[in-house]
């Protein structure tokens, strides 16, 4: 026991020391990408003449260190980001965390439902393949939940809100005016993730149904049903959950064509509309915050998925 | 870290070489053969579009304008008359370039990253898997809107952009089954034989290793296709009046409440032709997977 304790704790040791390497590249590119923008940055906010003489383009150029050389401007960015200063907004100067605290919820709003949807329609339908592999419903199911995630979701958002917004009035047109403006969204950009639930659940039903412990499920006499739900599916949904959560930290950033398309005031909009008008301290915090989020997630869904699957030892960083 | 006790495999990748292995998965799966079918007809509209399109994409007749289907312009025309079609077919030809460039260049660099991460390990591979989880902790799309937005807007720009973000997905595939792979018997044979690194990987390494990286590669297109669209119709990729698939889209979004077809027909173009590619990865990932062939 204190062994197995011993090679947890070693494990996570190891897989915290190499977030170190992966973070440093991470702040290497979230500081490159936006330094390597042709034009003053200084423009977008206080227009061409502007930029290079006023008293405000002077302050911002000295808060920003855009006078200094590279690596200074580097280790300041650095320097600033360990003491959780993301900066301001150059376009809209308030504190980049403020503006992600304000979209965050609206994101998590619309993840939130949209995942319930591709849940309730996903997982089961998921498993109906699975179960009736090769017949006719799992090859119409096959068709339909690979073409569900080959939509293109800004077109998707169009054809709904023509649909649903303008023709029958049942939604709002755009942005976040009530309960019911979460509606079109969610279900455009849930359609796409039923798709990729489908998928998943049917192949990992798959995996369950051919092993040993369901033929002698069979063999004692259990009915279809049963075996199905209390022993195919409790081992099957693991793999799924891990998905699961993998694409909330995707999705983070990965709805903004949705938001684009509805006005939704959310991250992906805000992040699309700052990299347009480069904004870049906003465009920088968020790839900082996405990167931490998307790796912490990933690190809780190892570590959880060893804890729940005994199969799983610390071998590593394998 | 993994074990060097030769395991005695089955030779069972390189029994039949994959070309083989894709016709005989075509023959049995109908759905995969209609898949393919639709590649190969986008493919040929695409290289034909100039000789087959029955106008000139950007030649414009604005007492044309936003008219429904007709029999001279059977998909109808937009806001400058432009006939709808001929701008499809043309548009064909951008998101095949980009799917194909994206994934030929991906490929070669995570194959050959891949193969060297697993077949070396060690530092070799440490340093190289390094880079790539730097690379898989952005959320891909959004570093690519960025790479375009810091580059400008642009075909080669978007292409670049889309191998920056594609390429690690392929070199983590490919280290995994190196790493299965190079444990095999006729590998540590030929090792034993005296032949070379280099030999080794080229001949046996990476023709057994590839038929996962295949199958990531045909979903991967289809992939590009869809995020080419994503950033034309964000204005980041091939700039008008050129016509491309998500331009389009964009061009209808104006127009979607008078003329809803503008923005219908591009769309449906864009999710029949993803639909094609990840529909044939699914075939190929069925077939090439052992554990779902019972």
């Amino acid at each position: 026991m204190s062994e197995e304790r011993y090679s947890i704790s070693r494990y996570l040791l190891v897989r915290l020391l190499l977030l170190i390497p992966t973070f440093l590249g991470v702040s290497v590119i979230a500081f490159l990408i936006m330094k390597l923008t042709p034009g003053d940055p200084l423009i977008s906010v206080i227009g061409f003449g502007g930029s290079q003489n006023s008293v405000t383009a002077a302050a911002l150029r000295a808060e920003l260190g855009l006078g200094q050389p590279l690596y200074i401007q580097y280790l300041l960015f650095v320097w600033r980001i360990l003491q959780g200063n993301l900066g301001n907004s150059i376009a809209q100067q308030v504190p980049v965390l403020t503006l992600i605290g304000q979209a965050l919820p609206n994101t998590l709003l619309l993840i939130s439902v949209a995942m319930t949807f591709a849940v309730a329609i996903g997982i089961p339908v998921g498993i109906l393949a699975g179960v009736k592999r090769n017949r006719a419903t799992d090859q119409a199911v096959r068709v339909g939940s690979i073409l569900a995630a080959s939509l293109p979701d800004y077109w998707l958002g169009i054809m709904l809100l023509i649909l649903f917004a303008f023709y029958l009035r049942l939604f709002p047109v755009g942005g976040n005016i009530g309960p019911t403006s979460v509606v079109l969204p969610a279900l455009t950009l849930g359609i796409g993730l039923a798709g990729l639930l489908i998928r998943l659940t049917r192949s990992s039903m798959l995996d369950q149904i051919h092993e040993n412990y369901i033929r002698t499920a069979r063999a004692k006499g259990l009915s279809e049903w049963v075996v199905i739900r209390r022993h195919a599916l409790r081992n099957a949904i693991l793999p799924v959950i891990t998905v699961i959560g993998l694409q909330v930290g995707y999705l983070l950033a990965g709805d903004f064509f949705v938001e684009y398309v509805y006005a939704w005031p959310g991250i992906g909009r805000l992040v699309v509309s700052a990299i347009l008008v480069k904004d870049y301290p906003v465009v920088q915090g968020f790839l900082l915050l996405a990167a931490t989020a998307y790796v912490l997630i990933n690190l809780t869904v190892d570590l959880l998925y060893t804890a729940i699957d005994p199969r799983i030892r610390f071998q590593g960083r394998e | 870290m993994f074990s060097r006790e030769p395991k005695l495999v089955e030779d069972s990748e390189s029994a039949r070489p994959l070309r083989y292995e894709v016709l005989a998965i075509l023959s049995r799966d109908r759905i995969a053969l209609v898949a393919l079918l639709v590649v190969i007809a986008a493919t040929v509209v695409a290289l034909l579009a100039p000789y087959i399109a029955p106008f000139d994409p950007t030649q414009q007749q604005l007492a044309g304008s936003l008219k429904g289907p007709s029999s001279i312009h059977l998909l109808g025309q937009d806001e400058l008359g432009r006939d709808l079609l001929s701008r499809l077919m043309y548009g064909a030809r951008v998101s095949l370039l980009v799917g194909a460039s994206v994934v030929g260049v991906s490929l070669l660099i995570g194959v050959f990253l891949g193969a060297l991460a697993g077949y070396y390990g060690g530092k070799v591979d440490s340093a190289i898997m390094r880079i790539v989880d730097v690379f898989l902790s952005f959320p891909g799309i959004i570093l690519a809107v960025g790479a375009v937005a810091v580059v400008g807007p642009g075909l080669e720009n978007v292409i670049i952009a889309l191998i920056l973000i594609n390429w690690p997905g392929y070199t983590r595939v490919m280290r995994g089954e190196t790493l299965r792979v190079k444990e095999n018997v006729y590998v540590l044979a030929s090792r034993g034989m005296g032949a070379s690194d280099s030999w080794i990987m080229r001949k046996h390494i990476i023709p057994s290793a590839i038929s996962p990286v295949v199958v990531l590669a045909t979903i991967g297109f289809g992939w590009a296709v869809l995020a080419e669209a994503g950033l034309s119709f964000l204005g980041l990729g091939v700039q008008p009046p050129a016509p491309s698939w998500g331009g389009m889209v964009s061009e209808g979004l104006e127009y979607v409440l008078i003329a809803p077809l503008m923005a219908l027909f591009p769309g449906l173009t864009i999710a029949i032709t993803v639909w094609a590619f990840n529909m044939l990865g699914d075939g190929l990932r069925d077939a090439l997977d052992p554990s779902l062939r019972i």
